[in-house]
């Protein structure tokens, strides 16, 4: 090993999250993690060689460190995401008789939002179901909120609501509510909150029974 | 070592023929009327795979169909599929087949009895239907696949009753 490789043995051991640096100078193998690039040297016999591997190694790495950033940086939507899915965001929506409901509204209930489109057909199918369910449950303190995916005529909704006799309130929702929530791209999306307010679950598609009795039931 | 892989390849050999000859409906389709909202795929999707006997359904909103992929050695209901579609929103129109199986009498009717499931269904009498006849001969054991449109059941008809096949397409072998 000649002299100028104690000062690249430094570099590498600093971007290594483990004490290799007593194997240095043999060669060079590299890993890269989410946790950040690391070195591992192996045998390598011409040092003017090895110390210009070394280089375009480094070079590599801190391309590598300069990636696991921006990979790090994109990911913390999402994380966020989930933090906030934690508890229910909070809502103010207008409802079809035009009065505003909150999530705080029905504090100590527990939840079923359905996020659902009068231009879906499986959210249609659903509703009588949902019907059913907030009729047979409301007493153990189950509560249904329809929040409506834009676009929607208000008359269609109203229209809707006295076709289907729906007994839950129907709410007209706002693209700002189903991202806050993470409705993505499946409908209808039924989120379940608990009596304290915490997202317990998401279903996706129609709610079908087994998933009431295995998701709601238990919190009622 | 390397008798060791040749029995590795053979076996693999063995299960992938088997896992073949086990799929003897090879394919179901239904147009669905109403197929339009690419975010409602899903709800359709998921009322069809709790259809016993159905693997994967895959929705296809630009054709207005759905083809399913139906469990190995086993057979579907197809009321229940119409039921699951109806159930989802939709309106169910025509239902494609192609399986494997043999023809024989049900009830003074020639009948398609698909291959290891419980499957039956009736081929309605037509120029292919004369094809076949004339192609198995006196061999009804020969193995077939045919190809068709399931045809609705008639209004007052019993549930489980077989329903009808119209062939489009057929192979003897």
């Amino acid at each position: 090993m000649n002299g100028r490789l104690p000062e690249i043995e430094a570099l590498v051991f600093w971007h290594s999250a483990k004490s290799r640096v007593a194997q240095l100078g043999y060669g060079v193998e590299i890993q890269c993690s989410r946790t950040g690039p690391s070195i591992q040297v192996v045998k390598c016999s011409d040092h003017f060689l090895l110390t210009r591997f070394l280089i375009f190694v480094l070079l590599i790495l801190i391309l590598l460190t300069f990636q696991s950033v921006i990979a790090v940086n994109h990911e913390s939507p999402s994380q966020e995401t989930k933090s906030v899915a934690a508890s229910a965001p909070a809502f103010a929506l207008k409802d079809i008789r035009g009065r505003t409901a909150r999530l705080s509204d029905y504090k100590g209930k527990v939840l079923l939002i359905n996020f659902w489109a009068t231009w879906c057909p499986p959210c249609r199918a659903e509703m009588p179901e949902l019907v059913k369910l907030q009729k047979q449950y409301q007493s153990g303190g189950l509560q249904i909120i329809g929040i409506t995916l834009p676009p929607y005529q208000r008359s269609s909704v109203r229209a809707m609501s006295r076709h289907l006799r729906v007994n839950y309130p129907l709410l007209f929702g706002r693209p700002s509510v189903s991202a806050a929530y993470d409705v993505g791209e499946v409908m209808p999306t039924t989120i379940v909150v608990d009596r304290k307010g915490r997202i317990r679950d998401r279903i996706l598609g129609i709610l079908e029974p087994e998933e009431f009795d295995q998701k709601v039931k238990p919190l009622l | 070592m390397n008798r060791m892989k040749k029995a590795a390849v053979a076996l693999l050999l063995v299960l992938t023929l088997a896992s073949v000859a086990w799929a003897q409906i090879k394919k179901v389709t239904i147009k669905v009327d109403g197929l339009a909202c690419p975010f409602c795929a899903y709800g359709l999707q998921k009322e069809l795979k709790r259809v016993p006997g159905v693997a994967d359904a895959k929705v296809y909103v630009d054709g207005g169909r759905v083809d399913l992929t139906v469990k190995n050695g086993q057979s579907v209901d197809f009321d229940a599929i119409e039921e699951a579609v109806k159930k989802g929103g939709y309106t169910p129109r025509d239902i494609w087949l192609e399986a494997t199986g043999r023809v024989e009498q049900w009830n003074g009717q020639p009948a398609f009895v698909i291959s290891d499931s419980d499957g039956k269904l009736l081929l309605a009498a037509g120029e292919n239907l004369s094809k076949l006849s004339s192609s198995l001969a006196d061999q009804t054991a020969r193995s077939v696949t045919i190809a068709g449109k399931l045809q609705k059941q008639q209004p007052g008809g019993h549930h489980g009753h077989p329903h009808t096949l119209v062939i489009e397409r057929f192979e003897v072998r």
